[in-house]
């Protein structure tokens, strides 16, 4: 969603202008059958909407007499005590909605429901089935009004920032002049861009970018105080610069005003949302249960994708407690997910989960509810086999190995590196579990890295070690970062790692030191008050096979331990 | 079925066409190697790698009816017969430097379709295997322990190219002389250090010096390392002197880098492109 700008669609926007007030309206009035005679009629009557305490909608008449939105609900009442208050309430509103869908899906397919009150659908082949865009229009209005009962309004045009300014009005706005058309409008305008939270497919968070929460109004003040009053000035600057002052949120915004529109992510996303969710009748508290419910699941979830001819690369998990508390967990997948790798990562899930909870972790009641939900789905014509030799076939073997390995010993069975960036030789490389999400990299710069060849084995557990000088007292690295004097022994204190007496360092016994390097100060985190200071130095000792042996030493509040060896 | 072709190239000799099925085994061959790394990098242009001058366009080790014969790196080729490994093979490491011979080993045989997977190496620097040249997209690590150890390692032996065992497994003879059953048939390279049982080669390490580190100053350069072989098809005991590491963490012999010091050296730059 960079600043690359498509072609744009020729969009319908659908709109049914103050939806929450109308959708309350429509509950209030079903809850009261008795006063249905009384029709209330929001132009007229004056209704208002509170959420929270505040107010979000208010009707012509609320608002001549002077109830505004973003009024407290007292402020509100005393400037028009006679109107009917509502409360809002989200899922009314988005199933009430699902009506106008529907009643837009008889003329045309491919409704996206972009948020409750306004839908979006391609405009190009409805028009041309209905014979003009014109009709089309025309047709969609009667649908809504017929099926539903409300007025609603259309707006057509080259995009869906122009087409949803266009709905209101009932414009359709010719094409390639969409940004002609979005011009002169006030940059408050940009408050109704399709973008930000609580757009996008049924509120859910894109799957490619990390939803950061974008504040409109913000950044409409901020574009005001710069000078910019209208769409045609934000259109007017150079979209590498916008993007470099403001980020990829305003970018978007910057490319919707020019009239074009952001390039879909190369992902599918299916109209229909596809997921399989299961309640479970009886809680799951074995491990042997989760395999039993997890397969139908799972198979559910398949025939669901072979149907649209997808495959899923990343897939979430999601499984909620009695308690309320939902643990999810994102698996990805270089493939295609199978019915048996889905079944194996609910199991492993759950597994986990009972796990925690046996070892006397944080009681959380056993599990309600399993769902799996893809993230990013791509079409299965790209994971085809291969046409010429034995492309991929190694990998598929190593794949099928490995899952059978995670399918007996657990996710952890099979791990794979993933670089993660570190001070220490330890924390460089983290192992993560085949097939799960990989840690992201913490970007450097590290200074006091090791320089090549690095120890071909690192302790993840440091053995202690004492260095000695020449007349047996202990060398230490001072605040200066030197030697206190140059060490002429090691001494392997503690008994019992293996790889040490291979290299034959015994414990209990010392070693003279032949050469060794200056110690190299790593100052981590002096900032914080986790921060320590440590010194690492490589030394050549020879051992007791009489052979020069490398290691690396690292010296941490004044007690040596090795980090490494090179073996 | 890189056979079967040749075969084919050999009985139509005496055709009018003799080059045309060898330029279709060219083509296919060279199709199947684009594909290959397509594949491996996602159709995509992932890295630029550099290679040094003649290390490009290496002796491919053929099939000769002995089997597959996966490489060995360069400056080890002298301890193996015919240069090379066959897959399905295995072979024992001892001695001072066993980690970094099994991975420079492992990283030669994993070649550039290969998995490979790690066992039982708790404490293996991951940095020093990368470093080394092993593809971590096709690297995986099995911690093996718990119960299901045997039948985990036996999943490993089917399924990868190449099969790495630490020094910290403790196998149970039955266990490897298994282990080495499945990779025979599987075609798999098991590399291992201190086995309990025998091994088609073993290879004994010796460290000679290391380079690079003064009296409180410098730092470690390379290390002088001889690796002798004892084994199948070995007459008596065969010695090569290599440097592991040299100073990128590879391995290199010990003469080339003399010779390398004194002229420099070409770099061809190899572009992976998808």
């Amino acid at each position: 969603m960079m600043s690359v700008g498509t072609p744009a669609t020729r969009t319908v926007a659908v709109t049914v202008p103050d939806w929450p007030l109308l959708a309350a309206l429509d509950r209030h009035q079903r809850r009261e059958t008795e006063d249905a005679a009384v029709a209330i009629d929001p132009a007229t009557d004056p209704v208002i909407l509170l959420d929270q305490h505040r107010v979000t909608h208010a009707g012509a008449a609320a608002r001549e007499a002077g109830a505004l939105p973003g009024m407290k609900r007292r402020a509100a009442r005393a400037a028009c005590p006679e109107a009917l208050v509502l409360e809002a309430d989200t899922e009314s509103e988005s199933s009430l909605f699902e009506l106008v869908a529907a009643a837009v899906d008889t003329i045309a397919a491919g409704v996206d429901v972009l948020r409750p009150g306004v839908l979006l659908m391609s405009a190009r082949g409805p028009a041309r089935h209905q014979g003009s865009e014109e009709a089309l229009a025309e047709r969609l209005l009667d649908a809504i009004a017929e099926l539903t009962g409300w007025d609603a309004a259309v707006g057509i045009a080259d995009g869906p920032f122009a087409a949803l300014l266009a709905s209101p009005r009932g414009r359709i706005v010719r094409a390639e002049r969409s940004a002609d058309y979005l011009a002169p409008h006030p940059i408050t305008a940009l408050r109704s861009a399709p973008v930000g939270p609580g757009w996008g497919h049924r509120g859910q968070p894109s799957a490619t970018r990390p939803e950061r929460r974008l504040d409109l109004a913000e950044t409409v003040d901020l574009l005001q105080r710069l000078g910019i009053t209208t769409l045609g000035d934000l259109a007017a600057l150079p979209s590498a610069a916008v993007a470099d002052r403001f980020g990829p949120d305003v970018a978007t915004l910057h490319l919707l005003a020019r009239g074009e529109e952001p390039a879909p992510p190369a992902a599918h996303h299916p109209t229909q949302p596809i997921q399989a969710e299961t309640t479970l009748e009886t809680p799951l508290v074995r491990t042997d249960q989760a395999a039993f419910i997890a397969r139908p699941l799972a198979e559910e979830l398949h025939t669901m994708l072979v149907e649209r001819g997808l495959v899923c690369t990343r897939l979430r998990i999601v499984a909620r407690t009695e308690g309320g508390e939902e643990m999810e967990r994102t698996w990805r997948h270089d493939g295609a997910l199978t019915v048996a790798d889905v079944v194996d990562r609910i199991r492993w899930q759950c597994d986990g989960w009972i796990t925690r909870s046996r070892l006397g972790g944080p009681a959380t009641g056993a599990i309600t509810r399993i769902g799996l939900h893809p993230l990013q789905l791509a079409p299965a014509g790209e994971s085809a086999p291969a046409l010429w030799g034995s492309a991929g076939e190694a990998a598929q073997r190593a794949s099928r190995a490995f899952a059978r390995a995670q399918g007996l010993a657990g996710e952890d069975a099979v791990q794979v590196p993933a670089l993660v960036g570190g001070r220490l030789l330890a924390d460089e490389v983290a192992l993560v579990p085949w097939r799960s999400e990989k840690p992201a990299r913490r970007e450097g710069p590290w200074p006091g890295s090791l320089p090549r060849p690095v120890p071909a084995t690192v302790f993840r557990e440091l053995p202690p070690i004492t260095l000695q000088d020449a007349d047996g007292r202990p060398v230490v690295v001072t605040a200066r970062g030197l030697l206190s004097a140059p060490p002429a022994r090691l001494l392997v204190t503690a008994p019992g790692r293996a790889a040490l007496q291979r290299a034959g360092l015994r414990a209990g016994s010392a070693y003279p030191v032949l050469v060794h390097g200056a110690p190299t100060v790593i100052d981590e985190r002096w900032w914080a008050p986790g921060g320590a200071r440590s010194a690492r130095m490589q030394l050549v000792v020879r051992g007791a096979s009489d052979e020069e042996t490398a290691v690396l030493a690292l010296s941490r509040t004044g007690s040596w331990a090795l980090e490494g060896l090179y073996d | 079925m890189g056979m079967n072709l040749q075969m084919a190239t050999r009985e139509t000799v005496h055709t009018d066409h003799p080059d045309r099925d060898d330029r279709l085994a060219r083509a296919r061959a060279t199709l199947g190697a684009a594909e290959r790394s397509a594949a491996r990098w996602g159709g995509r242009i992932d890295r630029t790698a550099l290679r040094t001058v003649g290390e490009g366009e290496h002796q491919d080790p053929s099939d000769d009816g002995l089997g597959t014969r996966l490489s060995v790196p360069g400056p080890l080729s002298e301890l193996f017969p015919r240069g090379s490994l066959r897959a399905g093979s295995s072979v024992a490491i001892e001695g001072a430097a066993s980690t970094s011979v099994l991975l420079s080993l492992a990283v030669a045989a994993a070649g550039e379709d290969s998995w490979c997977a790690l066992a039982g190496m708790p404490d293996l620097g991951l940095r020093s295997a990368l470093d080394a040249g092993l593809d971590p997209c096709r690297l995986a690590h099995a911690p093996t322990h718990g119960e299901q150890r045997p039948q985990v390692l036996s999943a490993l032996a089917d399924g990868v190219g190449v099969l790495v065992l630490g020094p910290d497994l403790d196998l149970a003879p039955a266990l490897w002389r298994s282990l080495l059953g499945r990779a025979r048939t599987a075609d798999t390279l098991v590399l291992a250090a201190t086995p309990p049982g025998r091994a088609d080669i073993t290879l004994r390490s010796t460290t000679r010096s290391w380079a690079g580190l003064g009296a409180g100053s410098g730092r470690l350069r390379t290390r002088r390392l001889a690796v002798s072989a004892t084994g199948r098809g070995i007459a008596g005991n065969r010695e090569v002197e290599v440097l592991l590491p040299q100073v990128g963490g590879m391995i290199a012999s010990s003469s080339s880098a003399r010779d390398a010091s004194s002229e420099v050296r070409l770099l061809q730059p190899v572009r992976k492109a998808g």
